[in-house]
């Protein structure tokens, strides 16, 4: 999957900032890439990470794009106004986070925006890491229409603290009306989610007779693919970039990999 | 130390143990310290960080250091353990 592009092959992408009516018909600005060409191509939602709307999920979205994908990431701190990435999540946190309603609504509309585009193929996936990580597995949740979705090490998908006003219900009890395969990737030095939550959560879905997948990875703890800072484990990344890869394939592009 | 890293994932702050640790040492360097003066240090290391989540930080830091004996805690100020 990782580096198996032929070299005589045309590529193209066109990657933006677009404009989305997200939850409520809120105008949110979301950032939109997209292999050029007829395709038909399979979408991607991708989900940012508690430390916002950043550089790394840019990169990460040019990744599937250049994979195939087109990718929308909704800005999820649009309505906390606009600054740097970091500033922003200042914000954010100082607010105690965004509303898990209001995650759904953006996220649902990117769905919708990504299989209205005409060079869809119908399928789009969902995938997130840390607070993504738990978006994505409570939108595959509570919203119809998606073909598959990764899980990155979400936190609090199994609460480790308490439900909040904003995060009433916790996404493991949903658990009953995922409608699509569940990719879910784990650190095992992870203390949130601990090896003991992601046993929980592996637990619901087998109770639930759920098709899913868990790798979890020994030397590697939270966000272990995120190559902007410390938690990054190479090794561990490249062989999780190669699951999700596979998984989307076969989901999204019906190849066996 | 579980509780800290506890901390660090679940607000998914970029600094790490190690990080923290280093930061509070250095800061004892220059004298004992309240607590409230090593947070904006925190928040200069992480700039996505709001006044609570390094607050957060600096405790669970402070306590691991103290239950390791590297440091002493007194009311809300820092103290280098007497070795």
């Amino acid at each position: 999957m990782w580096n198996q592009f032929r070299t005589d092959a045309y590529e193209g992408m066109l990657a933006e900032t677009i404009a989305l009516a997200g939850y409520n018909g809120d105008l949110v600005n979301a950032y939109f890439a997209r292999p050029l060409g007829p395709g038909p191509f399979p979408g991607i939602v991708l989900v940012h990470h508690m430390p916002g709307w950043d550089e790394l999920y840019r990169e990460i979205a040019g990744r599937f794009t250049r994979h195939g994908y087109a990718v929308l990431m909704p800005n999820l701190y649009s309505r906390f106004g606009h600054g740097t990435p970091e500033e922003v999540a200042v914000k954010v946190r100082e607010q105690r986070g965004v509303a898990d309603d209001w995650v759904i609504g953006d996220c649902e509309s990117a769905l919708h925006h990504l299989k209205s585009m005409p060079n869809s193929n119908g399928k789009v996936g969902i995938i997130g890491g840390c607070s993504g990580g738990r978006h994505s597995y409570l939108v595959a949740c509570r919203v119809n229409g998606f073909s598959a979705a990764v899980d990155c090490w979400g936190g609090n998908i199994v609460p480790q603290g308490d439900l909040t006003p904003k995060q009433p219900v916790a996404p493991v009890d949903y658990t009953a009306d995922l409608a699509c395969p569940v990719l879910g990737l784990f650190g095992n030095d992870d203390q949130n989610p601990t090896v003991e939550k992601v046993n929980v959560l592996e637990a619901e879905l087998k109770k639930h007779g759920k098709d899913y997948e868990f790798y979890r990875y020994d030397g590697a703890g939270h966000a272990f693919w995120s190559y902007d800072r410390p938690a990054y484990r190479p090794q561990q990344a490249m062989d999780a970039w190669e699951k999700v890869l596979a998984f989307f394939a076969k989901q999204l592009k019906g190849q066996v990999v | 130390v579980a509780c800290l890293q506890y901390v660090i994932d679940s607000i998914c702050s970029k600094l790490t143990v190690e990080t923290m640790y280093e930061l509070i040492r250095v800061r004892l360097n220059q004298g004992s310290f309240e607590l409230t003066e090593i947070i904006p240090v925190i928040q200069r290391e992480d700039r996505s960080l709001d006044y609570d989540s390094a607050k957060m930080l600096a405790e669970a830091a402070c306590e691991a250091l103290a239950q390791r004996g590297d440091i002493r805690i007194g009311g809300d100020s820092i103290f280098a353990a007497q070795k």
